[in-house]
């Protein structure tokens, strides 16, 4: 658990172990906004019980980034992703609700790239083929067409990795169904019915064919249309798009259930629990929702679990009342104020 | 980097704009080169003039010749059936360095790559398709590197050979494979062309 007023700097350490496991952070795409202002690098480095290990990143302004595992360098930081799984759970989430699609593709992304490196490999060279072939139309346009013979050739390969990409998608779905609902319920007491959809256009037909039939109409457009980067994930909350008629609470319970299954699906084939990151955590919730969560976390054993919050009298509380196995770090101003030497059992 | 001479300055600038080649690297090959006799220095300048200056292309397969036609083409004791496509000479050169392949070669000039700008109008695709037809070839064999862009760029031209009865073959192109196909070793490059696939069962099997 962790304590420390608003901009002490609690998010901060929460992100460096997302760092830890992603090589990047959970908030920004651009790594040299991370480095502080002023300085030239930055160094995170974590040590680990289980798998026993030290992970650094180094990252140096105008130089590549580094990580290392117990010392030696990665030759590519995707060797990294996925051997300490993580769960973040944030504020900033309710973006994922009420933004464009591309941020719940991310979470399905992220979840699936840490469990499989096939995933991960072909979502690389999907987006490296995307580029091409969005490249070439848009160099081109209907009084100019571009050569059917190599727009056929992206056809294809983009139809191989959406169908890979697609199956998985599909089977992450079905897996987390019947532990989302659960979650669900124990956080909000089952009030609720909600549901999580996978919309995609390969469920009607192969990309190859969508692509084939929206030929003129990309032409036109300059750019591709069809394929999974348009995949859709559908939140609804009593038969209603959550993002339209779901209370700040309500989309913020949903999301938990969501991430926690997601938690628990990686823990299930990677046997390793992710590490789970709870940043905020009265963040739209009541103090009985707060409550379910824990018990939830300790329940179904979720492994370590990282708490912030604002006021670290109500985190001791909490943890007393609930008999919650803790440790108490409380920050000031970017540094460790006190740290509790033992962690507390009751 | 200070130098105590202009002439050496200008000399290490040159040399440290070779890929691979740093400003030490630069300075060491530069003091060498001025512990050798004059005429050392002498035709290494004139192999570098020359070979800008007087460098063609081949006017069947694209490679670097001093003739119109270079050596390997005009020599009628290769298999005139078989065309190997690479990207570059740097291909070519590790190929007949493994002296297991006899046919001819087209050079293409790299890969397609429309963020690059590089269409098939940019290589030398038309001309290859072209002599395909014309030389009434049996056999393409394709020694392209195995990224995302060499993929599309074998299948573009076997697309553009779907009508013609030539034989269209990749290198095996394996995990133990790796990067560029400069990199790989002699004899594992020479097993890689004679245990060519069919570029469909290449296609199948991935
Ligand atoms: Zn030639």
């Amino acid at each position: 658990m962790i304590g420390g007023l608003n901009g002490s700097g609690k998010t901060n350490l929460l992100d460096a172990i997302h760092y830890l496991s992603f090589g990047k952070s959970y908030f920004t795409a651009t790594d040299s906004t991370n480095v502080r202002y002023g300085q030239s690098f930055l160094r995170v480095e974590g040590s680990y019980d289980e798998p026993s290990t030290k992970v650094a990143v180094k990252l140096g302004r105008g130089r590549k980034k580094q990580l290392e595992w117990n010392g030696s360098t990665y030759e590519k930081l995707i060797e990294h992703v996925g051997k300490i799984p993580l769960m973040m759970v944030a504020p900033d989430d309710s973006a994922l609700v009420k933004g464009p699609s591309e941020g719940r593709r991310r979470l399905f992304n992220m979840a699936l790239s840490q469990l499989k490196r096939d995933y991960l490999l072909a979502l690389l060279r999907y987006n490296k083929i995307l580029k091409q072939r969005n490249a070439l139309l848009k160099q081109h346009d209907s009084s100019r067409p571009p050569e059917e013979a190599l727009l056929l050739s992206y056809d294809a390969a983009l139809s191989k990795e959406a169908a890979f990409i697609f199956e998985e998608r599909k089977q992450l779905c079905a897996d987390i169904e019947e532990h989302f609902h659960f979650y669900h319920q124990a956080i909000t007491g089952g009030k609720e019915k909600v549901a999580l959809a996978y919309k995609s256009s390969l469920q009607e037909e192969p990309l190859a064919s969508s692509l084939l039939r929206e030929r003129s109409r990309e032409i036109i457009l300059q750019r591709t249309t069809q394929g999974v980067h348009k995949d859709e994930l559908q939140f609804t909350i009593e038969e209603h798009k959550l993002k339209r008629s779901g209370s700040q609470g309500q989309q913020k319970s949903y999301l938990l259930a969501l991430k926690l299954a997601l938690h628990r699906w990686i823990f299930k084939f990677t046997e390793q629990r992710p590490l789970l990151l709870l940043d905020d955590l009265f963040d739209k919730l009541d103090s009985e929702r707060v409550k379910n969560l824990l018990r939830l976390l300790m329940q179904d054993d979720f492994g370590q679990v990282f708490i912030t919050d604002t006021q670290s009298d109500r985190l001791k509380l909490l943890g007393d009342e609930l008999h919650l196995e803790y440790r108490l770090l409380i920050i000031e101003e970017g540094k460790c104020k006190s740290f509790d030497q033992e962690i507390f059992k009751p | 980097m200070d130098f105590p001479s202009k002439l050496i300055g200008d000399a290490v600038t040159e040399f440290s704009r070779l890929p691979g080649i740093g400003k030490k690297t630069a300075l060491r090959l530069v003091l060498h080169l001025l512990n050798k006799p004059v005429e050392e220095a002498q035709s290494l300048g004139n192999a570098v003039v020359r070979l800008r200056e007087d460098v063609q292309y081949c006017i069947d397969c694209f490679s670097i010749c001093e003739a119109e036609r270079c050596s390997i083409c005009s020599n009628v004791g290769r298999n005139q059936d078989l065309i190997c496509v690479v990207e570059s000479i740097r291909e070519l050169i590790a190929i007949e360095n493994t002296k297991q392949y006899h046919g001819l070669y087209h050079v293409l000039g790299g890969v397609i790559s429309p963020v690059d700008g590089i269409g098939p109008e940019q290589l030398k695709v038309d001309e290859l398709i072209e002599r395909v037809k014309a030389k009434e070839v049996k056999e393409v064999l394709m020694a392209i590197s195995p990224t995302m862009e060499g993929d599309t760029t074998i299948f573009y031209i076997s697309k553009r050979l779907e009508s013609h009865p030539a034989k269209i073959t990749t290198i095996a192109r394996g995990v133990s494979f790796g990067g560029e196909l400069e990199y790989v070793d002699e004899m594992t490059l020479a097993r890689s062309i004679a245990t060519r696939l069919p570029y469909e069962n290449y296609l199948v099997k991935r």
